[in-house]
C-alpha cells in the first residue's frame, strides 16, 4: 500500500534522508522514531511530493509510483497528510476545513455533507464547533479537526506527523486509541511520526529508529515492549558507527551504501520550513 | 442637501470602481504574495479593446464581453510569462523581484497600446443614457446608477463565489498555507492563476466603468486609476476584502464632495494625504485581518 524502497531526498542542497527503506500494509500502523533533526518529517514530505527525490522508489495505493508526482495528484491517489503543528486552516471555518479536504475527490455538495456526518461520528466534539473559526478550537481538537479532514478524502494511506505534539497525556491516549480503530475500520495503511515512544508502543505494528537521515533499526510489535532495545537504538548506542543497532532483537538491516548526510542538513530544514 | 446627496452617490459609484480594483490587488496579493503592478493595466486593457471592437462594427452585446475576455486573457498571460517564473520552483525570489517585473510589463504594455493606437483620449464608445433621472428633488445621473448597479452585482456575485464555492475555499486555503492546500489535493497553481484571472475580470470591469463615467478612455488611464485602486488596498488592510470596499467606496465619496466643495485640483492630493496619514497612524491599515498571521 505505501512502499518505499531506497529512497532519498533533498531540498536541493544535500540530501536530508538516504537509502530509506518502508513497507506498510493496509491496517497498519508504521512509526518512525528518532531524536530531533533526523529525518522523520522528511520523510513524510518526501512522500508527499514536496521534496526533490534524489534516489529510490515510492509506491502508493495500487502500486502507483510517486516519485516525482506533485502534492496534489499525490493526495487525489489517497494519501492523507496530517502535517507536523496540524495544518490548520485558521481562517477558514472548521466545517469549511473539512470540505477542504475532500477536495481529492470529486464530490457533490450532498456527499460531501455525508462524509462530513460520518467523520462527525468520529469526533462528536467538533459538531457543536462547526461554524466557528478553526483557529479558535484547542490543541486536541485541532489534531482531531486535522485528521478528520484527511479523512475526508476516504484516503488509503495516512501520513502523520507527531499527532500527540503540544497535548495533555490522556489526550494522547485518545488520540493512540483512535488511529487504532481508524485504522482497522478503514483498512488505512498509517505511517506515523513520535517521539512519544509510549504511544508508539499502544498503536504500532512495527517501528523504525531514524538516526540522521537513515534507518537504523526495525522492531516488530513484540519487540517494542523491549525499552532498553528501543532506548539504544534511539540513543544510538551499541555500536561505533552511530547507527544504533539495538542490543536485542533486531530482524531488519539497511546497510549504509552512502555517506551520512549530515546533521544539519536535516536540522536547518526543519528551521527553514 | 439634494447636491451634496448626488454628489455622494457620484462618489459612491466612482468609489465602488476603486473598490473592484483594489479587490483584484487584494485576490492576487493573497495567493501570490506579492504585488502584481501589472493588475493597473487591466482597467486599461477592456475599454481600449471594447473601442477596438466597436470600431469594426461589432455591438456593444457582443464587444464588452469580448472586451473582458480579452482583459481576463491578458491578465493570464502577463501572470504566466511575467510573475509566474518569479514565485515557483527555483526561481522562487523575494517581494521585491516580481513587483520590479510586473512594474516593467506595465510600463511596456501601455506604451506598446499608445504607440499602436494612438496616445490621445477617445471617448468612451457606448452611448449611454444621458438624460438626469429625476426622483422627487433629486437628479441622479443615469451613469453612476448603472455603475452602481454593475458594482452590487459583482461584489454579490463575489462574495458568493469566495464564501460558498469549493473554488473560493480552495483560494482562501491556497491563500493561508499553499503547502497544505497542496495536501488537500488542491491545485495551487490551478487556484492561483483562476484567482489572477478573476481579478483581472474586476479590473476589467472597472476600467469600463471608469471610461463610462468620464465618457473617455485613454492608454495611461490604467495607472492613474489603479494607483488609487493600490491605495484603497493599502488603506483597507491589504488582505482584507471587506476593508477594500468599504474604504473604496469612502475614497470615491471624499473624492467627489472634495472635488465639489473644494476643487478638482485637491482631488488626488486629499488622497495621497490620506494614505500618508493612514500609513503612519494605522500602518496595518483599517481592517487589517488576522489570515496573515497563519503565514510561515
Amino acid at each position: 500500500m505505501l512502499a518505499l524502497e531506497g529512497v532519498s531526498a533533498s531540498h536541493g542542497n544535500g540530501d536530508v534522508i538516504g537509502g530509506i527503506s518502508i513497507d506498510v500494509a493496509p491496517g497498519e500502523v508504521g512509526v518512525i522514531l528518532g531524536p530531533n533533526g533526523a529525518g522523520k518529517t522528511s520523510t513524510l514530505r518526501a512522500i508527499m511530493g514536496y521534496l526533490q527525490i534524489t534516489g529510490g522508489i515510492i509506491r502508493g495505493p495500487d502500486g502507483a509510483m510517486l516519485r516525482g508526482m506533485p502534492p496534489h495528484r499525490i493526495a487525489r491517489l489517497g494519501v492523507a497528510y496530517v502535517p507536523e503543528g496540524r495544518g490548520i486552516l485558521n481562517s477558514l471555518t472548521v466545517r469549511e476545513n473539512l470540505q477542504v479536504g475532500a477536495s481529492a475527490r470529486r464530490l457533490t455538495g450532498a456527499q460531501t455533507a455525508n462524509r462530513i456526518d460520518t467523520v462527525l461520528g468520529t469526533f462528536p466534539a467538533l459538531r457543536e464547533r462547526l461554524g466557528h473559526s478553526a483557529g479558535l478550537l484547542s490543541g486536541g481538537q485541532q489534531q482531531m479537526l486535522a485528521i478528520g479532514r484527511a479523512l475526508m478524502a476516504s484516503p488509503r494511506v495516512l501520513l502523520l506527523d507527531e499527532p500527540s505534539l503540544g497535548l495533555a497525556p490522556l489526550v494522547r491516549r485518545e488520540i493512540s486509541e483512535l488511529l487504532l480503530s481508524i485504522k482497522s475500520a478503514r483498512n488505512l495503511a498509517v505511517l506515523l511520526v513520535e517521539q512519544d515512544i509510549r504511544l508508539a508502543q499502544r498503536c504500532a505494528d512495527f517501528a523504525y529508529v531514524l538516526r540522521r537521515g537513515r534507518l537504523s533499526a526495525r522492531f516488530d510489535r513484540s519487540e517494542l515492549a523491549d525499552r532498553n532495545a528501543l532506548r539504544d537504538a534511539y540513543l544510538g548506542h551499541g555500536s561505533a558507527t552511530g547507527d544504533g543497532k539495538p542490543s536485542s532483537g533486531s530482524t531488519s538491516w539497511h546497510t549504509t551504501a552512502m555517506p551520512p548526510p549530515g546533521r544539519f542538513a536535516a536540522t536547518a530544514n526543519k528551521i527553514g520550513r | 442637501m439634494e447636491f451634496a446627496v448626488q454628489q455622494i452617490i457620484s462618489g459612491l459609484a466612482l468609489g465602488g470602481s476603486y473598490a473592484l480594483v483594489a479587490l483584484g490587488f487584494v485576490l492576487t496579493f493573497g495567493v501570490l504574495n506579492i504585488l502584481n503592478i501589472a493588475h493597473v493595466q487591466t482597467i486599461m486593457i477592456a475599454p481600449m479593446a471594447l473601442a477596438l471592437l466597436t470600431a469594426a462594427g461589432i455591438p456593444a452585446i457582443v464587444a464588452v464581453p469580448l472586451g473582458l475576455l480579452a482583459t481576463v486573457l491578458f491578465g493570464a498571460l502577463v501572470f504566466l510569462i511575467g510573475l509566474k517564473p518569479f514565485v515557483t520552483g527555483r526561481g522562487r525570489a523575494t517581494y521585491l523581484a516580481p513587483f520590479i517585473a510586473s512594474f516593467g510589463i506595465s510600463l511596456l504594455v501601455e506604451n506598446l497600446v499608445a504607440t499602436l493606437l494612438g496616445s490621445d483620449p477617445r471617448s468612451f464608445p457606448i452611448t449611454l443614457p444621458n438624460d438626469l433621472w429625476h426622483i422627487g428633488d433629486f437628479e441622479i445621473v443615469p451613469t453612476d446608477m448603472i455603475a452602481l448597479g454593475v458594482v452590487a452585482l459583482t461584489l454579490v456575485i463575489l462574495a458568493m463565489v469566495v464564501n460558498r464555492t469549493n473554488f473560493g475555499r480552495a483560494m482562501r486555503a491556497v491563500a493561508e498555507n499553499p503547502d497544505v492546500a497542496a495536501a488537500q489535493g488542491i491545485s495551487v497553481a490551478q487556484t492561483v492563476l483562476i484567482t489572477v484571472m478573476s481579478a483581472s475580470l474586476l479590473g476589467g470591469i472597472s476600467g469600463l466603468l471608469f471610461a463610462a463615467e468620464s465618457f473617455s478612455e485613454a492608454p495611461f488611464m490604467g495607472l492613474d486609476y489603479g494607483l488609487k485602486g493600490l491605495v484603497v488596498m493599502i488603506l483597507g488592510g491589504v488582505t482584507s476584502p471587506i476593508g477594500a470596499v468599504v474604504t473604496g467606496l469612502g475614497l470615491g465619496v471624499v473624492e467627489s464632495l472634495t472635488e465639489t466643495y473644494v476643487s478638482s485640483v485637491f482631488r488626488d492630493v486629499i488622497t495621497f494625504a490620506l494614505l500618508f496619514a493612514a500609513l503612519i497612524l494605522r500602518p496595518q491599515g483599517m481592517f487589517a485581518g488576522s489570515s496573515r498571521e497563519a503565514r510561515p
